[in-house]
């Protein structure tokens, strides 16, 4: 779990620290100030040593690439003018995040070629950059570059913008990654984080989650809490597709033809269920939801993140939703809300802790999201 | 304009100041209809927002909560507090409270982006670092306090109610006298009392503000 955060220099973010990371922590503020990109720091750094892959072995770091522009925009991972960005959490795992128009950092170049030789090694790129040789040589199998095609790989690649990311823990250089246009992400090496990130352009693909939890004997929790909850009688899959079964309709219906609303919760009760003492990561969970989904979604993951199930990050716009939390007193030294601001190209915030902030609401009928 | 105060009455008087200059106003007791208010009059900033606190500890917690949010905003307009006296050195408190919120380590991140507070002669700043901006914050105490007053006026009128506690002289009055019409009440006492000291010394207030747009 994450106890602290220090942000320096990422995107919009100038610095940022939070010295207490909570179970339950919401980002709230207007648009552009901040709350994005903090929730993608958290993720990068926790999933930095190993590659960047969530639970379900979706590429983050790609994600945030794509959604951002594309590698058009990599540069912006780092705050204008600054030369890097550093994510830093439990004063350990360091992420460090360096973008070159040409050359490697000096002091790691001898890394960064190697990790370019060994992807050129294990066929994953070549010179001729492409789909189709990539594809083609995948398919004739590993041939042995000659050691000039590899210098001129490295020369190529030296001489192309790059974003070039290194994991520490502590002093110790874990991992280290490289990002230029028209190549795939170059890692050194890749497996599962314990970690799900919802939001904008990541697909939580619902019927692999449901094999999963049939696969762990989960199935039958998520079963239990629909019917109680959502009337929802059984979920069944047939030709590739779940179909849902619900409570006085004769015919089965496939979830894809479901409610958004009605995803978006099934989403967080799965995400619930699949989670163990990981952490997860929700862009504006309430998008969709009618304010009886919202309430049930906010007793469930409070419930879990002060068991430890989960440590939870989330970004809101929904007042509802705030206050949903603030009502469960149980939440009370499990949850804080930072309040985010942008003064100029400055972004600043605030910490409330619980009771300043239920008290603000209750009182003085504060509008936590500002104005 | 901005007019924090602690109650009801304080804000039914008020109200009463105002429409009889002729300035339109709204009451809330929600800093999130003021907000919104805000949000509305960001680029015009002559329309006179009365915030009701409940309270004068309510009083110091909305105007800590008002510093911090328009430290955000481009355009802000004034704000001024009304208070009874018999609440002690008001203006001191008002300034120790705003002061200890601005050196609250977890209410302005990074740390040195806390705005600086300063006394003035009639008002309190605070000074923003960015752009130079300054919130000013009038302080008016009211002599003793609205509701005594009120029943010191009004006592000889209504004598049965003497031995009553001003808050309680006047809700008896509003409702014996005035069907429960507590604004029509405040209207009326406004009229009969506009010549007292303490009420002359409100209006001047309420109306050097609103005289006094942009300077002072």
């Amino acid at each position: 779990m994450i106890k602290n955060l220090k942000i320096e220099n990422f995107r919009c973010i100038p610095y940022f620290e939070l010295e207490n990371v909570k179970p339950i922590n919401i980002f709230v503020g207007r648009n552009n100030t901040g709350k994005s990109s903090i929730l993608e720091a958290v993720a990068l750094a926790y999933t930095s040593p190993t590659g960047f892959l969530d639970v379900f072995g979706n590429d983050l770091l790609k994600v945030f690439i794509e959604r951002r522009g594309g590698f058009d925009n990599i540069d912006y991972f780092i705050r204008v003018g600054e030369k890097e960005a550093n994510i830093e959490i439990n004063k350990e795992i360091k992420l460090r995040i360096l973008y070159k128009e040409k050359d490697f950092p000096s002091e790691h170049e001898k890394t960064f070629k190697e990790l370019v030789l060994k992807h050129i090694d294990e066929n994953r790129i070549s010179l001729l950059q492409n789909v189709i040789t990539y594809w083609l040589q995948k398919r004739e199998g590993a041939e042995e570059k000659s050691d000039r095609e590899k210098i001129e790989t490295i020369e190529k690649i030296s001489k192309s913008k790059k974003l070039l990311l290194i994991a520490y823990k502590n002093d110790d250089i874990l991992s280290y990654y490289l990002i230029v246009k028209k190549y795939p992400i170059m890692k050194s090496n890749e497996m599962v984080s314990n970690i799900i990130f919802e939001g904008e352009n990541i697909v939580l693909n619902l019927k692999e989650i449901y094999n999963s939890l049939v696969s762990r004997g989960e199935i039958i929790n998520l079963i239990k809490i629909l019917k109680e909850k959502l009337y929802i009688e059984d979920l069944r899959v047939a030709n590739g597709e779940i179909y849902v079964f619900q409570e006085g309709v004769k015919k089965p219906v496939p979830l894809s033809l479901m409610g958004d609303g009605f995803l978006a919760l099934l989403k967080k009760i799965v995400i619930n269920l699949y989670i163990d003492k990981g952490i997860v990561i929700l862009e504006e969970p309430e998008n969709h939801m009618h304010p009886g989904y919202l309430e049930f979604m906010v007793k469930e993951l409070s419930e879990s993140a002060r068991e430890g199930k989960m440590q939870l990050f989330i970004s809101t716009h929904s007042l509802e939703l705030i206050e949903n939390f603030l009502e469960i007193d149980e939440n009370r030294s499990f949850l804080q809300i930072i309040r985010m601001f942008r003064d100029g190209e400055d972004i600043e915030y605030e910490i409330m802790g619980f009771d300043e902030a239920k008290e603000s609401v209750e009182e003085l009928g504060e509008d936590l999201r500002g104005i | 304009m901005i007019m924090v105060c602690e109650g009801e009455n304080d804000t039914y008087f008020i109200g009463s100041i105002l429409k009889s200059l002729g300035i339109e106003y709204i009451i809330t007791e929600e800093l999130r209809r003021l907000y919104s208010k805000l949000r509305e009059i960001s680029r015009k900033t002559d329309d006179v927002i009365i915030f009701q606190a409940n309270g004068k500890k309510n009083v110091y917690k909305a105007i800590n909560r008002i510093v911090l949010e328009l430290k955000h905003q481009k355009n802000f307009p004034k704000v001024a507090v009304v208070l009874d006296k018999n609440h002690g050195d008001v203006y001191n408190e008002i300034f120790e409270k705003i002061d200890a919120f601005a050196k609250t380590p977890c209410k302005f991140h990074p740390k040195n982006t806390a705005p600086k507070i300063i006394k003035k002669s009639n008002r309190i700043e605070v000074q923003y670092k960015k752009g130079n901006r300054i919130l000013k914050i009038y302080v008016h105490e009211i002599e003793k306090s609205l509701e005594s007053n009120i029943k010191n006026f009004l006592k000889e009128e209504y004598h049965e109610y003497f031995e009553f506690d001003p808050h309680d002289f006047i809700n008896a009055v509003v409702n014996n006298h005035f069907n429960g019409d507590k604004r029509k009440f405040f209207e009326e006492v406004l009229n009969s009392m506009e010549k007292e000291p303490w009420v002359v010394e409100f209006k001047n207030f309420i109306k050097k503000l609103l005289r006094d747009k942009n300077e002072d």
